[in-house]
């Protein structure tokens, strides 16, 4: 630490501390207490910056100020003012922009209840013609219409039925039984006894005729291919059992005397044909497999008045192909 | 004078012209802003003490708002900037005050 000796005076023996010497720097911290805050009472005690001071000093030793600072202040002066400009713009527009989203969620919330009431309102109106529609509906026309069609349900088979009834079975003939005169195969049940006996049952009174578990309706082709015997173009396997709901006393005694009837018997005698014929308390009756009409269409609108007198239907014959008939 | 005619003219500039602020200027615009203020209060007083002079003027806005951009740049960097520029803030904002305060004594003597 070699302090550099303040000139005249004698330099010390090595030491620093000297108290005698007045050490300029020593001298200024005690006057000023509060050196270290010297930054903070700067700014306190002197806002104004002391080159305005300074110049104002060389002002008046006799500098006069220069064109050149004046411009250079003016445009100082614009480059704050547009700065403030944009500053304030740019806080203004920030404030909108928050305020934008919250308006634009606001319309969105307008729009959504406007088009939330529109479809209430289509619900409510849809609800009244719904009323009205199942109201017309619900009718007395309606109620009618619809017996009528589960009336005729029943009749063209297009629902299972059950109930008591008669049921025929046919076998073919034992080999031997036949009577020696008679050609080979003529033991077999063929598809024009099947005809026969499936008019007679409906002659008889059937309300439902089924073959082997296949339903017959109005449609309904009994036919023979080759040796088989088909039922709307499914075949059939022996024996041939024929089930008719009806009233099995009345069915029975009407099938024994009308030709049907002797038919059965003439096969049964003739050509060794099993024939059995048995009232059931209980028959089950599938609904057709089809019903489908490729031709026929309804008529006009004008409702045919059902006819429910109409004798339980001596139904039109199943229709008879020719082709195949042996 | 003239220095408040060119304010004026800044002000409506900035206001119609709407520039855009560059994205990477736009950290350091409130600290400028703050700065900005700082001058211009300091001007205001110097004219009224009858002392002002345009050279500080411009030297002192010059260096205020590179001195702050620095300070705020810095902190930045060193990731105390939001530190740094409440401590800008502080500093010019006592300046600001100390010679709002002066100004009101020269225009209304209380």
């Amino acid at each position: 630490m070699s302090t550099p000796a303040a000139p005249g005076t004698p330099a010390p023996s090595g030491s620093s501390g000297d108290p005698g010497r007045p050490a300029a720097p020593g001298a200024r911290a005690g006057g000023r207490r509060d050196a270290s805050m010297v930054l903070l009472t700067e700014i306190f005690e002197r806002p104004l910056d002391p080159g305005y001071a300074a110049a104002a000093a060389r002002r008046a030793a006799g500098q006069g100020p220069r064109r050149s600072g004046r411009l250079l202040a003016v445009v100082a002066s614009v480059a704050i003012g547009g700065l403030l400009a944009v500053a304030g713009v740019r806080a203004a527009a920030g404030a909108p922009a928050a305020d934008r989203g919250r308006r634009e969620l606001l319309a969105r919330i307008d729009d959504s209840t406007t088009t939330t009431d529109a479809l209430a309102a289509r619900a409510a109106r849809l609800r009244a013609e719904d009323a009205a529609l199942q109201a017309r509906l619900g009718g007395a026309g309606a109620a009618a219409d619809t017996a009528r069609a589960d009336a005729l349900a029943v009749d063209v088979g297009a629902v299972a039925v059950r109930g008591p009834g008669l049921r025929v079975v046919l076998s073919d003939a034992a080999q031997d039984a036949t009577a020696a005169d008679a050609p080979a195969g003529s033991g077999r049940v063929v598809d024009r006894d099947l005809q026969t006996v499936v008019n007679g049952l409906w002659l008889a009174g059937a309300e439902a005729v089924a073959v082997n578990g296949q339903r017959l309706t109005s449609l309904s082709a009994i036919r023979a291919a080759g040796g088989a015997l088909l039922v709307d173009y499914r075949p059939l396997t022996p024996p041939y059992a024929l089930s008719a709901v009806g009233d099995p006393v009345a069915l029975q005694t009407r099938l024994a005397a009308e030709s049907a009837g002797r038919y059965l018997r003439a096969l049964q005698d003739n050509y060794g044909i099993g024939v059995r014929v048995e009232a059931v308390d209980a028959l089950q009756l599938p609904a057709a497999s089809r019903l489908e009409l490729r031709s026929a269409v309804p008529g006009n609108a004008t409702p045919v008045p059902s006819a429910p007198a109409a004798p339980p239907a001596p139904s039109p014959p199943p229709s008879v192909a020719g082709p195949g008939d042996g | 004078m003239i220095a408040a005619v060119g304010l004026v003219i800044g002000i409506l500039a900035g206001v119609l012209l709407h520039p855009e602020v560059p994205l990477f200027l736009q950290p350091y615009l409130p600290i400028a802003v703050v700065a900005a203020l700082d001058t211009v209060f300091g001007g205001l007083r110097a004219v009224l003490d009858g002392i002002f002079d345009d050279k500080v003027f411009v030297v002192s806005f010059l260096s205020n708002a590179v001195v702050a951009a620095l300070i705020v740049f810095l902190g930045d960097q060193l990731g105390v900037g939001s530190q740094l520029s409440t401590g800008v803030v502080v500093v010019l904002g006592v300046r600001i005050f100390s010679n709002a305060a002066a100004i009101r004594r020269h225009l209304l003597s209380a």
